[in-house]
């Protein structure tokens, strides 16, 4: 089976392959591919580190060296190479159990963004069995257990924190907790206070904030309040991540055309095409179908690759600009199955419901009743579910 | 917004520390490389496909620094890079691989990014059977790289997936999956004839006057089995030969018409056969019927099966198991159907009730499903 898809995933790469040919551009001027400035300083530090890792690949400062710098950038951009890059440098200590510590709490992090949360979740345990006081690895496992839903564990972890980790991010952990427990209008209104008051965070933390209490403010349905936060939040440029559940709160209030100006041109990844297929099909432009075809062509070859980290936005593609409701929904469930933030829960409500499969649902529906979850955009998806019969 | 919060809450304290930052980069997907090859009976040829964003990181591109890779900055190291490529493919035998030629590389897109295309040709040749490749590009500086192997031989070929821990596979492009085909195709089309109703009503239809003959205005029941089977056999062989033929064209794209209007006459073929059935106007050569609006049927095979998405190196048997799949069905019900109808074809009940009451549903059934698949609404399933 797994071959069948391998075989009609690589045919339509070449099919689609076919309807451009190869050629030799006649400028050399032509620019292929723009990529970090050789000569800004930050650059080069990183080229040197890696040609010096290059010729020492078993020396351990330099992998980590290289290792942070490209997850560091790979937050930013929402480029999924650079996780490959950072476990690339970290090769030689990579499949060994007891990896020194601090390999080991990037290991985790380089898992988390690949998805792979029980192999992070695995990693920060340790760490976290022998120095119970690493606040790096006691926030990311409180926020790998908030993304695969396992809520209460996760406040432990908030309410752990060692006081290294700073008052914001422990307050943001806790808080967001809350949130997504039921209680997003308080959790709100504290952090709103906790913003107004600091005066020490680092701006990377501030924005973080800002951006969590604009994800509080769209679950309370509060459109002004979150176009507030996510402005601050994205005042210095944003990093992608950002700036994509910027454009999801635009595309929910109905606002596609606000979210081509704020996305197109901006980034190439995967995440920023998905809302640009999706604003460009509901406002019929033109360069729609590009980006759809373009984002089919990366899923199949994720496919092909037996890549599964493009689930969430497989599932929304299929749903929202093919309108493909039954393939959306086994996505959907599937990506449930590995992630269960509210974002999650209303995809396989969404699919669910254009799918006309309301038992499909279930699992979805059952978790939302034991966290006691409440989203404004959940609402509406639960009243149809129950007004179809199972 | 899980992964904007778990990046960022990584990031914020982990990394706030950090030595330096890479700067501003255009994001991307994640990285895949491609290698194709074709063994010929003397020869082999192929191309190997990388992003250039890869190949920069690998062999720095970007000579000037200004950030921008041009194809003056790829053209004039072409050859150097090319072997360095080809360096890390291997086909044949380990002990003695294939020499690998490269030819003039070009530049392609693949999902939405540029790639640098490395042809190449050997003059080797690889005795049938199975082949030893080798890739092993980029995994040294990217642990997530994957490279999609596509190995074929005449029409032929399979697929396989490298990784940092699998850099080489055996392949044998001529082993049988034919029969993994065959099967799959098989049950598909078995499947499409039983979760698409109209198929079968359509067929149903056509079996409720077979039984029956048009004798002045009134219908009477045939005489002999034989006689019954006859005409089915008309009727059902006509059906087969239309839409195996629609079928074939459309699934090799010899014809091409759009998906909701083949549905639609579907639809009304199903609600003509039963109108044909309360007020007969075809009554000596239905076949001729079953014939026309099976060229129909066949085009919505077509649609179910490229849908499915066929093997492009077994076309021809996905085509044939999957023909055959719907035989087997359509075979099923008349075998079910015929003697159950044969049995009751005097009653009065069947020539006064059964069929024109059943006739008359299958009408109405026929025209809801015209008007949603010609409108896109819902109306009823199927």
């Amino acid at each position: 089976m797994t071959h069948g898809i391998i075989t009609a995933a690589v045919a339509m790469l070449v099919a689609s392959a076919a309807a451009a040919a190869p050629y030799r551009p006649s400028d050399d001027g032509t620019v292929l591919v723009t990529v970090p400035h050789a000569t800004a300083s930050m650059q080069i530090a990183f080229r040197n580190a890696q040609n010096a890792l290059a010729a020492n690949p078993n020396d351990l400062n330099l992998a980590l060296d290289v290792a942070r710098a490209a997850i560091r950038d790979g937050r930013a951009s929402a480029d999924p190479r650079r996780y490959g890059q950072a476990q690339a440098a970290l090769a030689p200590w990579w499949s060994i159990p007891n990896a020194p510590m601090s390999v080991r709490v990037l290991r985790a992090i380089i898992r988390q963004n690949l998805h792979d949360f029980a192999g992070a979740a695995a990693d920060l345990d340790a760490i976290l069995g022998l120095d119970p006081r690493n606040g790096q690895a006691r926030l990311t496992r409180a926020f790998v257990r908030q993304t695969v839903g396992a809520l209460a564990d996760a406040r432990d972890d908030c309410r752990r924190l060692p006081p290294s980790v700073g008052v914001m991010a422990a307050a943001v952990c806790l808080l967001r907790v809350e949130a997504l427990t039921g209680s997003a209008a308080a959790s709100l209104e504290r952090l709103d206070q906790l913003i107004e008051i600091d005066a020490k965070s680092e701006p990377l933390v501030r924005r973080w904030a800002q951006a969590v209490a604009a994800d509080m403010a769209v679950m309370l349905g509060q459109t002004g309040a979150a176009d507030l936060h996510f402005a601050k939040a994205t005042a210095e440029g944003g990093d992608i991540p950002t700036l994509v559940a910027f454009a999801d709160h635009l595309l929910d209030t109905d606002r596609p055309g606000e979210v081509l100006t704020l996305l197109a041109g901006r980034s190439e990844a995967d995440i920023v095409y998905l809302r640009l297929a999706i604003a460009g099909k509901r406002l019929n432009d033109p360069r729609a179908p590009q980006w759809s075809t373009l984002l089919a062509d990366r899923f199949a070859a994720a496919k092909a690759g037996g890549v599964q980290l493009h689930l969430r936005e497989e599932a929304r593609f299929e749903l929202e600009v093919n309108g493909n409701a039954v393939t959306a929904l086994g996505l959907a469930r599937t990506n449930w199955t590995i992630q269960k933030e509210p974002s999650d829960a209303r995809l396989v409500l969404q699919a669910a419901v254009a799918a006309n499969d309301p038992a499909a649902a279930a699992d979805v529906l059952a978790f939302i009743e034991k966290t006691g979850l409440v989203d404004v955009r959940l609402k509406p998806l639960r009243d149809k579910i129950a007004e179809k019969p199972l | 917004m899980s992964r904007l919060v778990a990046l960022l809450s990584s990031a914020a304290i982990a990394l706030s520390g950090t030595l330096f930052s890479v700067g501003c980069v255009e994001a991307h997907s994640q990285s895949y490389g491609f290698l194709r090859a074709t063994v010929h009976d003397n020869d082999i040829s192929g191309q190997v496909e990388l992003a250039v964003r890869d190949l920069d990181l690998a062999y720095a591109l970007d000579a000037d620094g200004d950030g921008n890779v041009t194809w003056g900055e790829l053209r004039k190291r072409e050859s150097e890079i090319a072997s360095l490529v080809l360096r890390g493919i291997s086909i044949g035998p380990a002990s003695a691989p294939c020499d690998l030629v490269p030819a003039a590389i070009a530049i392609d897109s693949r999902g939405g990014e540029n790639y640098a295309i490395f042809p190449f040709t050997g003059a080797c040749r690889l005795p049938s059977g199975q082949i030893r490749v080798g890739y092993d590009l980029m995994f040294g500086s990217d642990a997530q790289h994957r490279g999609l192997v596509d190995l074929g031989r005449g029409s032929i070929g399979r697929s396989t997936v490298m990784t940092p821990e699998t850099r080489v596979a055996v392949i044998d492009p001529e082993s049988d999956n034919r029969l993994d085909v065959l099967r799959s195709f098989m049950s598909h089309g078995v499947h499409h004839i039983w979760a698409g109703f109209d198929h079968m009503l359509f067929l149903a239809t056509l079996l409720l006057s077979a039984v029956v003959i048009r004798s002045g205005n009134r219908w009477q029941a045939v005489e002999t089995f034989g006689g019954a089977a006859w005409a089915t056999t008309r009727v059902v062989t006509a059906f087969t030969l239309a839409h195996s033929i629609t079928l074939s064209a459309a699934a090799f794209a010899i014809v091409e018409i759009p998906s909701r209007f083949v549905e639609s006459i579907i639809a009304i073929s199903v609600a003509v056969a039963a109108i044909n059935n309360l007020f007969p106007i075809v009554t000596r050569r239905v076949w001729v019927a079953a014939f026309a609006f099976g060229l129909m049927h066949g085009l919505g095979f077509a649609g179910a099966l490229t849908d499915l998405g066929m093997p492009p190196a077994r076309k021809l048997v996905a085509l044939l198991a999957f023909n055959a799949g719907v035989e087997f069905s359509q075979l099923a019900i008349v075998a079910g159907l015929l003697p159950a109808l044969f049995l009751i074809r005097r009653s009065v009940t069947y020539t006064r009730v059964a069929l024109p009451a059943g006739s008359a549903i299958i009408v109405v059934i026929g025209f809801l499903w015209f008007l949603q698949r010609a409108t896109g609404m819902s109306i009823i399933p199927g």
